[in-house]
Protein backbone atom coordinates (compact mmCIF):
# COMPACT_ATOMS: atom_id res chain seq x y z
CA UNK A 1 0.00 0.00 0.00
CA UNK A 2 3.02 2.33 0.66
CA UNK A 3 4.14 1.36 -2.44
CA UNK A 4 0.95 2.76 -4.36
CA UNK A 5 0.85 5.69 -2.31
CA UNK A 6 4.11 6.39 -3.03
CA UNK A 7 3.65 5.86 -6.71
CA UNK A 8 0.46 8.05 -6.68
CA UNK A 9 2.56 11.21 -5.34
CA UNK A 10 5.38 10.17 -8.11
CA UNK A 11 2.91 10.43 -10.82
CA UNK A 12 1.49 14.07 -9.23
CA UNK A 13 4.61 15.25 -9.12
CA UNK A 14 4.87 14.25 -12.76
CA UNK A 15 1.90 16.31 -13.43
CA UNK A 16 3.06 18.93 -11.93
CA UNK A 17 5.69 19.20 -13.54
CA UNK A 18 4.91 18.68 -17.19
CA UNK A 19 2.00 22.08 -16.56
CA UNK A 20 4.18 24.03 -14.95
CA UNK A 21 7.14 24.15 -16.74
CA UNK A 22 8.15 25.66 -20.33
CA UNK A 23 10.82 23.89 -21.01
CA UNK A 24 10.94 19.92 -21.22
CA UNK A 25 14.44 20.62 -19.65
CA UNK A 26 14.40 20.25 -15.69
CA UNK A 27 15.67 23.36 -14.02
CA UNK A 28 19.26 23.51 -12.95
CA UNK A 29 20.43 21.74 -9.86
CA UNK A 30 18.04 20.50 -7.12
CA UNK A 31 16.51 23.30 -4.61
CA UNK A 32 16.89 21.26 -0.87
CA UNK A 33 13.41 19.90 0.26
CA UNK A 34 12.93 23.17 2.52
CA UNK A 35 12.98 25.92 0.06
CA UNK A 36 14.15 28.47 3.11
CA UNK A 37 12.62 30.94 1.03
CA UNK A 38 9.45 28.99 1.20
CA UNK A 39 9.11 28.98 4.83
CA UNK A 40 10.28 32.53 4.85
CA UNK A 41 7.16 33.23 3.61
CA UNK A 42 5.23 31.64 5.95
CA UNK A 43 7.08 33.51 8.63
CA UNK A 44 6.43 36.63 7.21
CA UNK A 45 2.72 36.20 6.93
CA UNK A 46 2.43 34.62 10.81
CA UNK A 47 4.49 37.96 12.14
CA UNK A 48 2.26 39.88 9.94
CA UNK A 49 -0.88 38.26 11.35
CA UNK A 50 0.14 38.49 14.80
CA UNK A 51 0.21 42.06 14.42
CA UNK A 52 -3.17 42.33 13.24
CA UNK A 53 -5.61 43.42 16.58
CA UNK A 54 -8.41 43.07 15.06
CA UNK A 55 -9.65 41.50 11.43
CA UNK A 56 -12.76 40.09 9.72
CA UNK A 57 -12.01 37.35 7.22
CA UNK A 58 -15.07 35.70 5.10
CA UNK A 59 -14.09 32.21 3.78
CA UNK A 60 -15.44 29.78 1.47
CA UNK A 61 -14.36 26.81 1.23
CA UNK A 62 -14.84 22.85 0.74
CA UNK A 63 -14.33 19.37 2.95
CA UNK A 64 -14.16 16.51 1.33
CA UNK A 65 -15.97 13.89 3.20
CA UNK A 66 -16.52 10.18 2.32
CA UNK A 67 -19.35 8.17 1.92
CA UNK A 68 -19.58 4.42 3.47
CA UNK A 69 -19.49 3.01 0.30
CA UNK A 70 -15.75 4.97 -0.04
CA UNK A 71 -17.37 7.60 -2.52
CA UNK A 72 -15.81 10.98 -2.25
CA UNK A 73 -18.10 13.79 -1.87
CA UNK A 74 -17.93 17.71 -0.95
CA UNK A 75 -19.15 19.49 1.19
CA UNK A 76 -19.17 23.19 1.45
CA UNK A 77 -19.43 26.12 3.98
CA UNK A 78 -19.14 29.72 4.14
CA UNK A 79 -17.25 31.50 7.26
CA UNK A 80 -17.47 34.99 8.65
CA UNK A 81 -14.91 35.37 11.44
CA UNK A 82 -14.81 38.69 13.75
CA UNK A 83 -11.31 38.46 15.53
CA UNK A 84 -10.31 41.41 18.06
CA UNK A 85 -7.03 39.58 20.02
CA UNK A 86 -6.12 39.06 22.18
CA UNK A 87 -9.76 37.74 23.76
CA UNK A 88 -13.11 38.42 21.40
CA UNK A 89 -14.24 36.26 18.51
CA UNK A 90 -17.24 35.70 16.61
CA UNK A 91 -17.78 32.94 14.21
CA UNK A 92 -20.99 32.71 11.84
CA UNK A 93 -20.59 28.91 9.94
CA UNK A 94 -22.73 28.40 7.05
CA UNK A 95 -22.47 25.03 6.06
CA UNK A 96 -24.09 21.92 4.13
CA UNK A 97 -24.04 20.32 7.58
CA UNK A 98 -24.13 23.17 10.39
CA UNK A 99 -25.37 26.67 10.72
CA UNK A 100 -23.89 27.73 13.83
CA UNK A 101 -23.08 31.16 15.55
CA UNK A 102 -19.70 30.88 18.01
CA UNK A 103 -19.02 33.76 20.37
CA UNK A 104 -16.18 34.35 22.48
CA UNK A 105 -16.16 37.40 24.87
CA UNK A 106 -12.96 36.58 27.07
CA UNK A 107 -15.60 34.82 30.13
CA UNK A 108 -17.80 32.67 28.03
CA UNK A 109 -17.84 30.23 24.99
CA UNK A 110 -20.95 29.75 23.31
CA UNK A 111 -22.08 27.96 19.91
CA UNK A 112 -25.57 28.61 19.11
CA UNK A 113 -27.27 26.32 16.55
CA UNK A 114 -29.90 28.17 14.91
CA UNK A 115 -31.74 25.35 13.06
CA UNK A 116 -31.99 23.40 16.31
CA UNK A 117 -32.61 26.66 18.35
CA UNK A 118 -30.43 25.05 20.97
CA UNK A 119 -27.09 26.52 22.44
CA UNK A 120 -24.17 25.69 24.90
CA UNK A 121 -21.86 27.42 26.93
CA UNK A 122 -18.60 27.12 28.88
CA UNK A 123 -16.94 29.08 31.18
CA UNK A 124 -14.00 29.84 28.46
CA UNK A 125 -10.03 30.36 29.04
CA UNK A 126 -8.47 34.31 28.99
CA UNK A 127 -7.06 34.30 25.52
CA UNK A 128 -7.88 32.52 21.73
CA UNK A 129 -5.09 30.60 21.51
CA UNK A 130 -5.74 28.77 24.77
CA UNK A 131 -9.73 28.45 23.97
CA UNK A 132 -8.54 26.43 20.37
CA UNK A 133 -6.71 24.17 22.85
CA UNK A 134 -9.54 23.30 25.03
CA UNK A 135 -12.20 23.18 22.10
CA UNK A 136 -9.64 20.62 20.41
CA UNK A 137 -8.62 18.87 23.20
CA UNK A 138 -11.33 18.50 25.65
CA UNK A 139 -14.34 19.09 23.82
CA UNK A 140 -13.30 17.54 19.93
CA UNK A 141 -14.86 20.92 18.81
CA UNK A 142 -13.31 21.77 15.34
CA UNK A 143 -13.32 25.47 14.57
CA UNK A 144 -12.93 26.42 11.42
CA UNK A 145 -9.77 28.46 10.46
CA UNK A 146 -8.49 27.66 13.96
CA UNK A 147 -4.96 28.40 12.71
CA UNK A 148 -5.33 31.46 12.06
CA UNK A 149 -4.74 32.04 15.95
CA UNK A 150 -1.91 29.38 16.33
CA UNK A 151 0.50 31.40 14.44
CA UNK A 152 2.32 33.87 16.65
CA UNK A 153 2.51 30.61 19.16
CA UNK A 154 4.89 27.96 19.55
CA UNK A 155 2.53 25.34 19.02
CA UNK A 156 2.40 26.22 15.27
CA UNK A 157 4.50 22.54 14.42
CA UNK A 158 6.41 24.60 11.41
CA UNK A 159 9.23 21.77 12.27
CA UNK A 160 7.29 18.65 11.18
CA UNK A 161 7.45 20.21 7.69
CA UNK A 162 9.62 18.09 5.17
CA UNK A 163 9.30 19.88 2.15
CA UNK A 164 8.48 23.84 1.17
CA UNK A 165 8.15 24.83 -2.34
CA UNK A 166 7.43 28.08 -4.20
CA UNK A 167 4.99 26.91 -6.70
CA UNK A 168 4.39 30.18 -8.79
CA UNK A 169 2.41 32.77 -8.75
CA UNK A 170 -1.51 32.77 -9.28
CA UNK A 171 -4.33 35.73 -8.95
CA UNK A 172 -6.94 34.52 -5.95
CA UNK A 173 -10.10 36.88 -6.04
CA UNK A 174 -8.02 39.86 -8.47
CA UNK A 175 -5.39 39.53 -5.42
CA UNK A 176 -1.48 38.48 -6.69
CA UNK A 177 -0.29 36.01 -4.93
CA UNK A 178 2.51 33.54 -4.66
CA UNK A 179 1.99 29.72 -4.23
CA UNK A 180 3.57 27.96 -1.93
CA UNK A 181 3.17 23.83 -1.23
CA UNK A 182 4.21 22.22 1.32
CA UNK A 183 4.77 18.32 2.92
CA UNK A 184 4.18 16.78 6.24
CA UNK A 185 3.65 13.42 7.13
CA UNK A 186 0.02 12.81 6.73
CA UNK A 187 -0.83 16.21 5.03
CA UNK A 188 0.09 17.99 1.99
CA UNK A 189 -0.92 21.92 2.13
CA UNK A 190 -0.81 24.81 -0.16
CA UNK A 191 -1.20 28.23 0.53
CA UNK A 192 -1.55 31.12 -1.45
CA UNK A 193 -0.24 34.60 0.08
CA UNK A 194 -1.17 37.70 -0.59
CA UNK A 195 1.95 39.77 -2.00
CA UNK A 196 3.06 43.08 -1.41
CA UNK A 197 2.43 44.80 1.87
CA UNK A 198 0.06 42.88 3.41
CA UNK A 199 1.07 38.94 3.62
CA UNK A 200 -2.15 37.40 4.15
CA UNK A 201 -3.53 33.95 3.57
CA UNK A 202 -5.88 34.07 0.31
CA UNK A 203 -6.38 30.38 -0.41
CA UNK A 204 -5.29 26.82 1.31
CA UNK A 205 -6.02 23.26 0.07
CA UNK A 206 -4.61 20.59 2.77
CA UNK A 207 -4.86 17.34 0.98
CA UNK A 208 -4.83 14.16 3.40
CA UNK A 209 -2.05 11.79 2.24
CA UNK A 210 -2.82 8.88 4.85
CA UNK A 211 -6.32 7.86 3.62
CA UNK A 212 -6.84 6.27 -0.14
CA UNK A 213 -8.69 9.07 -1.75
CA UNK A 214 -6.74 12.00 -0.55
CA UNK A 215 -9.17 13.96 0.87
CA UNK A 216 -9.08 17.65 0.60
CA UNK A 217 -10.12 20.85 2.62
CA UNK A 218 -9.86 24.24 0.75
CA UNK A 219 -10.59 27.82 1.69
CA UNK A 220 -10.61 30.99 0.14
CA UNK A 221 -10.04 33.86 2.30
CA UNK A 222 -10.83 37.49 2.00
CA UNK A 223 -9.95 40.14 4.68
CA UNK A 224 -10.37 43.27 6.13
CA UNK A 225 -8.20 44.63 8.45
CA UNK A 226 -9.97 47.72 9.71
CA UNK A 227 -13.10 46.43 10.69
CA UNK A 228 -15.42 47.73 13.07
CA UNK A 229 -16.33 45.49 15.66
CA UNK A 230 -18.40 46.31 18.51
CA UNK A 231 -19.02 44.39 21.98
CA UNK A 232 -22.37 43.15 21.31
CA UNK A 233 -20.69 40.86 18.42
CA UNK A 234 -18.88 39.02 20.73
CA UNK A 235 -22.05 38.01 23.44
CA UNK A 236 -24.73 35.44 23.01
CA UNK A 237 -27.82 36.40 24.19
CA UNK A 238 -30.55 34.06 23.70
CA UNK A 239 -33.63 34.64 22.53
CA UNK A 240 -36.29 32.91 24.85
CA UNK A 241 -37.01 29.81 22.61
CA UNK A 242 -33.73 29.06 22.69
CA UNK A 243 -32.80 26.39 25.13
CA UNK A 244 -29.28 25.60 26.77
CA UNK A 245 -28.10 22.17 26.46
CA UNK A 246 -25.02 20.55 28.21
CA UNK A 247 -21.61 20.90 26.06
CA UNK A 248 -20.03 17.20 26.24
CA UNK A 249 -16.65 17.08 27.15
CA UNK A 250 -14.48 14.05 24.91
CA UNK A 251 -14.79 11.23 26.18
CA UNK A 252 -17.12 12.39 29.15
CA UNK A 253 -18.96 9.74 30.78
CA UNK A 254 -22.60 11.00 30.86
CA UNK A 255 -24.64 10.05 33.78
CA UNK A 256 -28.48 9.92 33.62
CA UNK A 257 -29.98 13.57 33.06
CA UNK A 258 -28.53 16.62 33.63
CA UNK A 259 -30.15 20.16 34.16
CA UNK B 1 4.75 21.96 -28.41
CA UNK B 2 1.34 23.52 -26.22
CA UNK B 3 -0.77 20.07 -27.47
CA UNK B 4 2.42 17.61 -27.00
CA UNK B 5 2.44 19.30 -23.22
CA UNK B 6 -1.68 18.25 -23.43
CA UNK B 7 -1.28 15.08 -24.12
CA UNK B 8 1.80 14.28 -21.70
CA UNK B 9 -0.58 15.53 -18.94
CA UNK B 10 -3.79 14.14 -20.11
CA UNK B 11 -1.62 10.85 -20.17
CA UNK B 12 -1.10 11.44 -16.76
CA UNK B 13 -4.22 12.56 -15.68
CA UNK B 14 -5.94 9.41 -16.77
CA UNK B 15 -3.02 7.10 -15.38
CA UNK B 16 -3.09 8.92 -11.78
CA UNK B 17 -7.41 8.76 -12.09
CA UNK B 18 -7.12 4.88 -12.86
CA UNK B 19 -4.42 4.58 -9.90
CA UNK B 20 -6.93 6.60 -7.43
CA UNK B 21 -9.51 4.80 -8.33
CA UNK B 22 -8.06 1.38 -7.65
CA UNK B 23 -7.02 2.68 -4.63
CA UNK B 24 -9.91 3.88 -3.63
CA UNK B 25 -12.38 0.26 -4.53
CA UNK B 26 -10.68 -1.03 -0.84
CA UNK B 27 -11.70 1.93 0.80
CA UNK B 28 -12.48 1.59 4.64
CA UNK B 29 -15.94 2.29 6.04
CA UNK B 30 -14.88 5.13 8.46
CA UNK B 31 -15.34 8.81 7.90
CA UNK B 32 -12.57 10.89 8.01
CA UNK B 33 -13.01 15.20 7.85
CA UNK B 34 -10.39 16.72 7.05
CA UNK B 35 -10.63 19.88 9.08
CA UNK B 36 -7.38 21.55 9.99
CA UNK B 37 -6.38 24.75 8.86
CA UNK B 38 -2.77 25.67 7.72
CA UNK B 39 0.16 24.39 9.81
CA UNK B 40 -1.14 22.38 12.38
CA UNK B 41 -3.34 19.58 10.81
CA UNK B 42 -5.46 17.46 13.08
CA UNK B 43 -7.08 14.85 10.91
CA UNK B 44 -10.20 13.14 12.86
CA UNK B 45 -12.03 10.27 13.04
CA UNK B 46 -15.67 10.96 12.68
CA UNK B 47 -18.25 8.37 13.93
CA UNK B 48 -20.98 7.23 11.46
CA UNK B 49 -24.21 9.29 10.81
CA UNK B 50 -27.00 7.23 10.55
CA UNK B 51 -29.07 7.12 13.62
CA UNK B 52 -30.07 4.19 15.74
CA UNK B 53 -33.83 3.89 14.83
CA UNK B 54 -35.58 0.48 16.48
CA UNK B 55 -36.92 -0.81 18.95
CA UNK B 56 -33.65 -1.26 21.25
CA UNK B 57 -33.11 2.28 21.99
CA UNK B 58 -30.78 1.45 25.18
CA UNK B 59 -29.97 4.11 27.77
CA UNK B 60 -27.12 6.30 26.77
CA UNK B 61 -26.79 5.53 23.48
CA UNK B 62 -25.98 8.35 21.38
CA UNK B 63 -27.03 9.37 17.57
CA UNK B 64 -26.23 12.20 15.34
CA UNK B 65 -29.80 11.92 14.19
CA UNK B 66 -33.27 11.80 14.92
CA UNK B 67 -35.92 9.50 13.87
CA UNK B 68 -38.70 11.18 12.20
CA UNK B 69 -41.59 12.49 13.69
CA UNK B 70 -40.46 13.94 17.17
CA UNK B 71 -40.80 16.48 19.51
CA UNK B 72 -39.91 19.12 21.15
CA UNK B 73 -40.59 18.70 24.99
CA UNK B 74 -39.34 21.43 27.71
CA UNK B 75 -39.43 19.41 31.08
CA UNK B 76 -38.65 22.57 33.53
CA UNK B 77 -35.15 23.94 32.05
CA UNK B 78 -34.19 20.70 30.31
CA UNK B 79 -34.68 20.33 26.60
CA UNK B 80 -35.95 16.83 25.32
CA UNK B 81 -37.07 15.18 22.39
CA UNK B 82 -39.44 12.52 22.23
CA UNK B 83 -39.73 10.20 20.08
CA UNK B 84 -42.75 7.65 20.53
CA UNK B 85 -41.85 6.10 23.30
CA UNK B 86 -37.99 7.44 23.03
CA UNK B 87 -36.78 10.28 25.07
CA UNK B 88 -33.63 12.00 23.65
CA UNK B 89 -31.56 14.96 25.30
CA UNK B 90 -29.42 17.08 22.90
CA UNK B 91 -26.05 18.16 22.98
CA UNK B 92 -23.32 19.21 21.57
CA UNK B 93 -20.43 16.51 21.42
CA UNK B 94 -17.84 17.59 19.15
CA UNK B 95 -19.25 20.66 16.89
CA UNK B 96 -22.52 19.45 16.65
CA UNK B 97 -25.87 18.42 18.73
CA UNK B 98 -26.31 15.10 19.31
CA UNK B 99 -28.88 13.35 20.95
CA UNK B 100 -28.59 11.21 24.18
CA UNK B 101 -31.45 7.87 24.74
CA UNK B 102 -32.38 9.14 28.02
CA UNK B 103 -34.82 7.46 31.04
CA UNK B 104 -38.44 9.51 30.49
CA UNK B 105 -38.36 12.46 32.56
CA UNK B 106 -40.40 12.45 35.91
CA UNK B 107 -42.44 15.10 35.07
CA UNK B 108 -42.65 14.12 31.09
CA UNK B 109 -46.15 14.74 29.90
CA UNK B 110 -46.58 11.55 27.97
CA UNK B 111 -46.34 9.53 31.08
CA UNK B 112 -48.94 8.11 32.93
CA UNK B 113 -49.77 9.91 36.13
CA UNK B 114 -48.58 8.44 39.58
CA UNK B 115 -50.74 5.99 41.03
CA UNK B 116 -52.75 7.49 43.92
CA UNK B 117 -50.40 7.22 47.48
CA UNK B 118 -52.09 4.54 49.43
CA UNK B 119 -54.12 5.60 52.19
Amino acid sequence: MRRLTTGVAVVLIAALGVRGSTSHARPGPAKPAVDPDAMAALHKMGEFLRTQQAFAVQARGTTDDLLPSGQKIQYGVAVDLKVRRPDHMRMDIVGDRRTDHIYYDAKTFTVYSEKLNYFAAFAAPATLAELKGVLEKRYGFDLPLADLFYWGTDQDSSNQIHAATHVGVANIDGFMCDHYAFRQSDVDWELWIEQGGRPVPRKFVITTTTEKTKPQHSMVLNWDLTPKLEDHLFTFVAAPNVHQIAFQPVGGARKGVQP
Amino acid sequence: MNKHHGRSASRLATLLVAIVLSLSTTAAHAIIVRTAVAYRPVARAVVGTAAVVGTAALVGSMVRTLPPSCSSVMVGAVAYQQCGNTWYQPQYAGSQVTYVVVNPPAAAPAAPPPPPPPQ
